[in-house]
Formats: structure tokens, C-alpha cells, sequence
């Protein structure tokens, strides 16, 4: 016998007094000491307060997990689980922070029973066109933009700006183009 | 003794020998599990899995072959369908008889006959062959190659074996496994006295069992599952029973003829207490076993015929000559 | 009584094998790490196989590519009944990324696992966590006990 396999024999020996493995049922992943709660990524969950309805996690989603379905005046976002890889680019490229990943990562389900366990939806209100009545954008993004746009003029400015977007923003991007000259609130127009 | 006797102690050696198989077996995977700073199967379940996993899991290869009996057997269309079916048989019958010979703490009638040592051996000898058979007639490359491998290890392994068991008769001056008991009590155990012929006779054994250097017929990279690679349902039962008798006959046999299978000086031989020494004495052989299994990788067939004729045969060869010296020195310590 | 230890013995004692069917990897390595030490599933007794015909449990990973598909069905169809097939990842499940939703089907893809064969138990995550794993085996064996 060589000196390299008394000494493994010696480790394995101590090994059998301090198994490693984790207890099941599990512990939540966020309460294990050794491993950071921050970094899992699991079950996805809209904040109902912030999420806009603007999309632009449906853009960047890599895998094409996330859906969005116009009908009537009520936009839906459904995100597919069972599709989706937890990247976690969506929550990074909303705006509003609307959009976080949740550390529940024990998603395994029976086969084709409860469904909807394996979707997240949200459904946000849309707007109508004043001018011929389409759906255009959710009432939330509307007001998102209108803040973030007036948050970033000069103080002397906001006035009008506010008043010509009261007008500008009731109509969708058809009628705005060929309202603008009438109305008189071009987007182009400095401030 | 009368046939309807005997057959009534080999169904209760047979079974009292499945049951330390299961056991054993279970004592290689648990300590294995631990020497990988596993769990391995649990001793008792944690409570909130109680009423879905059960309290105890120290049966589990008692649960793997029940589910195996009750599954569905598939019988390849290209296998020897006849030869198919029988060689899973052959092997347990082969095993049943050599379970009524190895005495359980003294308790066999059998192991008193003369010669029955050899009887045995020629028994054990049967196990891989039925093996060897199994995978030849699956007609599966992975059963011929299993088979090829088993042939080439079973020379290897079985020479330690023989020569081990023959040094003890011989230092007994019986091949009568009831005789070479009693000599080691009148003495001292073989262990002691002919420690050589003992380790060829443990390194023997796990290449029989198939233990981790010598699982080279069975290994899962390399050829599936070797000869069981066409074996399902009902007949992976009877190969995984069989296994269960082989740890158990092949772990008595090392008891018996190295530790006086049990025996305690002074008392009596047919007692419990020798039958609880009996399986004390094999869980401890079964954990050095399980030791060498889970600290050494898996050799290659030719490193193994090399390293077999390199160590375990020399050593029993020593231990032959050994057994010459003794019984030259001291006449009195064999009988 | 007999059909009780029966369905016992089955719930105690599955064997798992495991089907890459392409894709990235990431689950087999995950599936590989619910053996290793950390969270050994052999406390439950089970244990992973290299051959469909010792399984209970067939473990399917990755988008099934063309050349894979007829292998895939082969294995299933030479595990022994009673069996339960648990579809691991996104990949198996749905195709996943490999599976864009652009109009056009994935050349490579004979998709995903239930075209070809019936799926009980779905494990999603890419890859699943091995905890994620461990709960769909358990899944796993409930289905079991009813067949």
C-alpha cells in the first residue's frame, strides 16, 4: 500500500463523520446559510402597484416566454414558466422595477394538471383614442411617461409641456400624426 | 438425517442467509454513502416524510427486489430464450446449496459432512458460470463483452480463493467446514495464526462480489451492466437475490474459516450468542470490504489478472507454506 | 395486503434512468448533482441506472433533436412497465430557446418530448434546481404508486 491511499482511506474515514447532505423536505433556498438568497431566480411576480404594461420585457425575453395579449381595453402579460430559462433580463430592463424574480424555485408540477400554476399573468387597463376610438397605450404607461418627460424639462418649461401632452396623449400615434399641425402640439416642438 | 429435514434446514439456511445478504448489502451501500460524506439509505426516515417514505430503509435491496418481481420481463426476441430464463435459476439453485452448507453460527448439518468444503467451492464455482451464461445467450454485445470479462476475472479470483480454503483444511486436517470451526476453537482463530491466507481469501472474495477495483463485468460505463445488460423484471430479481445469497454465503465462508464462525472459546457452539458473534464477525468483514469499494477506482481487466497473480495468489502461496512451518513448529495448535 | 406491499416496495425503491436528448448540458449536470453528496438522492433509495431496462423512473433532458427522436423512443419503449417519464427543463418541456417563437420551426427539433412520447411529470427551470429535481421525483412516485 502507498502512502497516497492510506492517506485518501484516512479522508474518507473523516468524511463519514460530516455528511453534507441538505435536508429534505428543503429548506428555502433564501434561509440556507451558505448559499446567497439575492442570486436565485425562480417563480416570476409583477408588483400590481408599478408594473406599466409596457412591454419591453416581452423585447428582450430570450426564450419567448413572455406573451402579450391585446383584447378589448385590457392588455395581459403572461409569462410561460415551463419556457421561460431565468435569465432574468426582463426584470433588469423594466423601467418601473415592475417586474421581480422571487426565490421559489420548486416549479416541478404533474404533467399537462393545473396549468395556470405554470403561468404568471398580469393585466393592466388600455386607453382609448379620442380620435377614432382604438385601444392605444395602458392608462399607467401614459402617466409614466408623462412624469418621466416633465421631470426632465426646466422649471419654466413644464407648463405648457404639461398642457400640449393633456391634449397629445389621448390620441394614438395615427391620429396624433395627422392632428399634430390642427392642434398644434407637434412632439418635435421645443421646449 | 432424513430428507424431509434436511430440506427444512436448507429452506431456513437459505432464508436466515438472504436476510443477512439484504442487510450486508445494505451496510455496503450505507457506509459507502458515508465514506462520500453521503447520507446513503436512511436508517430512520425524518419524520415529515414518514407517512409517504416509510420509518426504516435498513431492507432496501429487500424493496428492490419486490418491485423487481413485480414489474414487467422483457425477453429480448434475438436472446436463447430457454438458456435466457435458466441461467438466473442455475445460479440460485447453485446458491441455495451452498447456503445449507455454510454453517449460521454452528447451525448446519451439511457443513459437518466430510469434504463438504469442496462441495462449496464447486458451488460458488457455479454462480459465475451461470453469470457468464446469462450474457452469452442475451445476444447483446454488452452481455458477451460482460461475460468475456467475468470469464477472464473468475480465474483470477477464484485461485485465491481455493488456495486459502485448502491452506485452512489443511491446517485443520479436515475438509469438513464443522471440523475446521471446531479446530479454530480448540486453538485460536485462522485469522491470527495464518493472516496471509486470510487476506487472499477477503481479496478473492470482493472480486467475487464484484466490489469496486474488480467490478469490471458489471461496469456501468464501460458495458452497461455487463451480463444483466438484458435482464429485467422477474429475472433481475432472481440476479439481484442471488446476489444477496453470494454476499452472504461469501462472507460466512470468511467467517467460518478465518474467525471460527463465531465461536467464543468455552461455550457452546450451537448457541445464540455464537450466532450473534457470527454476524458481528460478517458486518465487520462486509465494512472492510465496503471500505476497499468506495477508496479504490476500477482496475482494468488486464491490471486486474497482473495484480491478482502479483498479490492475493502470493500471498496465499505464502500462507500455504506458512501452514507447512506452523504445523511443523507447533503440531498441537492444528488438530 | 399483497398489492399494498407491492405499490410500497414501488415507491421505495425507483430507479432512475436518465435520456440526454441534445440541448446544452446544464440539466445532466444539475441531475448529476442530486446524486453527488449535497443532495444524494439515494437516501430515498433511489438509484441511477445506466440501462432502460432496470429503470422505473425515465429522467428526459434537452429539446429532442431529429437524431435522437427514434432513439428516444426505443428507451422508452424498452423500460418495463409499470414507468413514469419526468421531462427536465425548459428544453424538454417546451423546446425552450431552442424553440423560438418567430414563425418559423427549429430545422434540428423533432420538438419537444410530448410529440413523441407522454410526459407525467414536468420539472421546469433552466436547468432546474436540484431541489426542483428532488420534488419532481417525488411527483414522480406518486404517479407510480397509482399505476
Amino acid at each position: 500500500m502507498n502512502i497516497g491511499l492510506a492517506k485518501l482511506v484516512k479522508e474518507l474515514i473523516k468524511n463519514s463523520f460530516r455528511p453534507v447532505t441538505a435536508e429534505y423536505p428543503a429548506i428555502p433556498v433564501h434561509a440556507r446559510p451558505h448559499e446567497p438568497g439575492e442570486e436565485v431566480r425562480g417563480r416570476h411576480k409583477f408588483d400590481i402597484e408599478k408594473c406599466v404594461g409596457c412591454g419591453a420585457c416581452q423585447t428582450v425575453c430570450s426564450s419567448g416566454a413572455i406573451t402579450i395579449t391585446d383584447s378589448g381595453l385590457v392588455r395581459v402579460l403572461r409569462i410561460d414558466l415551463s419556457t421561460c430559462i431565468f435569465c432574468g433580463r426582463c426584470r433588469d430592463i423594466c423601467p418601473e422595477e415592475g417586474l421581480q424574480l422571487t426565490s421559489e424555485v420548486g416549479l416541478a408540477q404533474p404533467y399537462g394538471e393545473n396549468l395556470n400554476s405554470l403561468k404568471v399573468e398580469h393585466s393592466v387597463d388600455l386607453s382609448n383614442c379620442v380620435g377614432c376610438g382604438r385601444p392605444t397605450y395602458p392608462r399607467k404607461q401614459i402617466e409614466a411617461v408623462r412624469m418621466r418627460v416633465l421631470s426632465n424639462l426646466d422649471k419654466a418649461n413644464v407648463d405648457s409641456a404639461s398642457k400640449d401632452m393633456d391634449i397629445y396623449l389621448k390620441y394614438c400615434p395615427d391620429c396624433r400624426r395627422s392632428l399634430s399641425y390642427t392642434l398644434g402640439t407637434h412632439p418635435r416642438k421645443l421646449y | 438425517m432424513d430428507l424431509e429435514d434436511l430440506i427444512l434446514q436448507t429452506a431456513i439456511l437459505t432464508s436466515a442467509s438472504f436476510i443477512l445478504g439484504i442487510i450486508y448489502n445494505y451496510e455496503v451501500r450505507k457506509i459507502s454513502a458515508r465514506l462520500q460524506s453521503r447520507k446513503g439509505p436512511w436508517l430512520i426516515v425524518p419524520r415529515p416524510l414518514r407517512k409517504s417514505l416509510g420509518t426504516t430503509r435498513i431492507f432496501q435491496p429487500l424493496y428492490d427486489i419486490i418491485k423487481l418481481l413485480c414489474k414487467e420481463t422483457i425477453i429480448p426476441s434475438t436472446a436463447r430464450k430457454r438458456l435466457f430464463i435458466a441461467a438466473p435459476l442455475i445460479a440460485f439453485l447453485c446458491l441455495v446449496g451452498a447456503s445449507a452448507i455454510v454453517p449460521i453460527g454452528g447451525y448446519s448439518d451439511l457443513s459437518s459432512f466430510d469434504l463438504s468444503l469442496v462441495a462449496l467451492l464447486y458451488l460458488l464455482l457455479g454462480v459465475p458460470f451461470a453469470f457468464i451464461l446469462g450474457g452469452s445467450v442475451s445476444s447483446s454485445p454488452w452481455g458477451i463483452l460482460g461475460g468475456q470479462r467475468e470469464a477472464d476475472l473468475m480465474l483470477a479470483y477464484e485461485t485465491p480463493i481455493v488456495i486459502g480454503a485448502f491452506t485452512t483444511a489443511m491446517m485443520a486436517g479436515s475438509m469438513s467446514i464443522k471440523k475446521i470451526q471446531v479446530a479454530q476453537t480448540l486453538s485460536l482463530p485462522y485469522l491470527i495464526l495464518n493472516p496471509f491466507a486470510a487476506v487472499a481469501v477477503l481479496l478473492g472474495i470482493i472480486g467475487k462480489l464484484h466490489l469496486k477495483p474488480f467490478d469490471i463485468p458489471e461496469a456501468e460505463v464501460e458495458v452497461v451492466a455487463g451480463p444483466v445488460t438484458e435482464y429485467s423484471g422477474k429475472l433481475l430479481g432472481v440476479i439481484e437475490i442471488n446476489k444477496m445469497l453470494l454476499t452472504s454465503v461469501c462472507t460466512g465462508l470468511f467467517v467460518d474459516l478465518f474467525m471460527a464462525g463465531g465461536a467464543i472459546p468455552g461455550l457452546n457452539l450451537h448457541s445464540p450468542v455464537t450466532v450473534l458473534t457470527y454476524v458481528i464477525e460478517g458486518l465487520l468483514v462486509v465494512a472492510v470490504a465496503s471500505l476497499i469499494h468506495t477508496s479504490n477506482p476500477r482496475f482494468r481487466i488486464d491490471q486486474t489478472l497482473e495484480w491478482y497473480v502479483r498479490t492475493p495468489i502470493i500471498l496465499a502461496v505464502i500462507g500455504l507454506c506458512w501452514a507447512y512451518i506452523l504445523r511443523y513448529i507447533y503440531p498441537t495448535l492444528s488438530g | 395486503m399483497l398489492i399494498n406491499i407491492k405499490r410500497k416496495a414501488r415507491v421505495y425503491s425507483p430507479w432512475i434512468f436518465h435520456a440526454h436528448a441534445g440541448g446544452c448540458n446544464n440539466c445532466d449536470i444539475e441531475l448529476a448533482a442530486c446524486f453527488a453528496p449535497r443532495y444524494d438522492l439515494e437516501r430515498m433509495g433511489i438509484q441511477l441506472r445506466n440501462n432502460p431496462r432496470h429503470a422505473d423512473i425515465l429522467i428526459i433532458t434537452g429539446p429532442v433533436t431529429k437524431q435522437i427522436s427514434s432513439s428516444l423512443r426505443r428507451i422508452f419503449d424498452q423500460v418495463p412497465n409499470p414507468k413514469v417519464v419526468v421531462a427536465c427543463g425548459s428544453c424538454a418541456l417546451t423546446g425552450g430557446v431552442y424553440n423560438r417563437d418567430d414563425g418559423k420551426p427549429n430545422y434540428a427539433l423533432a420538438g419537444p418530448v410530448e410529440k413523441l412520447i407522454p410526459i407525467d411529470v414536468s420539472v421546469p427551470g433552466c436547468p432546474p434546481k436540484p431541489e426542483s429535481i428532488i420534488d419532481g421525483v417525488m411527483l414522480a412516485l406518486e404517479k407510480l404508486k397509482e399505476k
